[in-house]
């Protein structure tokens, strides 16, 4: 099989990469995987935050009155903190180093 | 006359300290969770011998109350017996939130939750032939049928709330069927190996349910203050003992049943193996024989302690009854070519109790008793004290709460 053609930015990238791993601490490649964890939570739990909201306004456009309002933004406020934890549980488990 | 629901206030002093006790326990099925996924399965105490553990009891005991508590909403929407009325919001309301806490317990054995969605991917063209796929489609019907069975009552609907309770009783009929199919065909394992299993799984459910009915009456009403009719909670006690003779029937048919066959072993091992005493102090003695005894004796039967304390020995006892059917079940060795392949390792195993497993049951049972506490305070599920109802009825308006 013929070997795939790498461009000269590929090289370069590959390059830059591992002048940076042999640069950058231990420490500070976990830290950085931490902030991208972190990022990438924010940016989860905002999808998430929509889709819930996304529900409430599908319910009360569908006729639920205002006066269960409170008990379902706290029921889905409980199943956000779990699905938050899930988050965090599961990137910290699989999300990748951010240098190899 | 037209009964009217009330909120409670909720802000005595016992309400915060009991909403912080269950925020804090349900706190620690987060801390749960993270540990179990993290570390993985290895922190619980199942293995490859015994695959199901605590929280796979919790699953079919929460899913037995839920059906039973539906069952028992039906006494007054359905076969309009209005004098079961005053608990009907009541037990709707505690059927959807044991069949989310049944959900929450299911969703985390899986170990892997995320993968949850693979069993609807395809949904009816799942394979059908799979208990676990029948049960899916019969969790989802159910809990949306609640939901909206409950929101039909809130609104005062009655007609509809009548046909939709009807189906909705028919589906928690076959929802715990099902629950007891998915033990009762697994033709390997011979202590759950039974026919009568789904029937069995409906009278534990029925009187777990009307059980629980009967406490969460009891201490819903004493703590908010409310009149505890007397004669409601005697009558169910009296539901409770018929439900039991037939939940005694079929245990007895069942157990006698794999008593006969020469292939005795498993039953044998139920009755005196490592766990004889779930079957036989918890089970029989608690979930039946003492709650019975209580139950038609001319004194205690008559009396609402004599009554709370048979449901709370259904509850332990029923609870019982589905660790007795789990642990005895699976830790009983399989035969997979008999005399050359007993099994794992061919002996019978013990289920280690660990601490995690154990936290996190406790965590989701917190976080349901929580949603119960708070939804007493968001929702009109009590019904109004007396000299409160004109308040009640001003009580739809969110701005005029009447006190609890």
């Amino acid at each position: 099989m013929a070997e795939p053609d790498h461009c000269f930015i590929c090289y370069f990238a590959i390059g830059l990469l591992q002048v940076v791993n042999a640069l950058v601490s231990e420490e500070l490649k976990m830290s950085l995987r931490v902030v991208a964890i972190a990022i990438e939570v924010i940016i989860l739990m905002a999808m998430i935050y929509c889709f819930f909201l996304g529900l409430k306004l599908t319910l009360s456009d569908l006729g639920l009155q205002p006066r269960y309002d409170r008990f379902l933004k706290l029921v889905l406020t409980t199943l956000g903190i779990f699905i938050l934890t899930f988050f965090i549980a599961h990137l910290i488990l699989f999300y990748p180093g951010i240098i190899p | 006359m037209q009964r009217s629901y009330v909120t409670i206030e909720g802000k005595s002093r016992g309400y915060y300290l009991l909403v912080t006790l269950l925020g804090l326990g349900s706190v620690l099925l987060l801390v749960g969770f993270i540990v179990s996924y993290l570390k993985g399965q290895q922190v619980w105490g199942v293995s490859n011998i015994i695959p199901w553990g605590q929280l796979i009891i919790f699953y079919i005991y929460f899913i037995g109350l839920s059906a039973g508590a539906i069952i028992i909403s039906s006494l007054s929407y359905v076969l309009k017996w209005d004098f079961y009325k005053p608990i009907t919001r009541l037990a709707v309301f505690m059927g959807i939130l044991l069949m989310l806490g049944a959900m929450f317990f299911v969703f985390v054995d899986l170990g892997r939750p995320e993968k949850f969605w693979r069993l609807f991917a395809y949904y009816f063209l799942n394979n059908m032939t799979s208990m676990f796929v029948i049960n899916s489609i019969f969790y989802v019907v159910y809990m949306t049928l609640m939901v909206f069975y409950l929101w039909l009552i809130f609104e005062n609907k009655k007609r509809w709330a009548a046909i939709v309770g009807t189906l909705d009783v028919i589906w928690a009929i076959s929802v715990h069927m099902g629950t007891g199919a998915i033990f009762g065909l697994i033709g390997n394992r011979e202590i759950f190996f039974s026919p009568i299993k789904p029937f069995e799984f409906l009278a534990a459910a029925l009187t777990s349910g009307t059980s629980l009915i009967i406490l969460t009456t009891l201490g819903t009403f004493k703590f908010t203050g409310r009149n505890i009719h007397k004669d409601l909670i005697l009558s169910l006690g009296n539901l409770l003992s018929w439900l039991i003779y037939v939940l005694l029937v079929l245990v007895f048919v069942d157990k006698m049943t794999h008593f006969y066959f020469p292939g005795r072993d498993p039953v044998l091992y139920l009755f005196a193996g490592n766990y004889w005493w779930l079957f036989w102090l918890f089970q029989i003695g608690m979930g039946i024989l003492i709650p019975l005894c209580l139950l038609i004796h001319p004194r205690t039967k008559r009396t609402m302690k004599g009554v709370s304390f048979a449901s709370l020995s259904v509850m332990i006892g029923v609870f019982g009854e589905r660790a007795a059917l789990v642990l005895p079940g699976t830790a009983y060795p399989q035969h997979f070519f008999p005399g050359f392949i007993e099994g794992m390792w061919g002996k019978p195993e013990i289920f280690p109790i660990t601490v995690w497993e154990s936290l996190l049951c406790l965590g989701i049972v917190s976080y349901i008793a929580l949603l119960f506490v708070l939804g007493l305070k968001f929702l009109e599920i009590l019904p109004a004290r007396e000299g409160e109802d004109m308040a009640a009825l001003e009580g739809s308006n969110p701005l005029l709460k009447a006190s609890g």
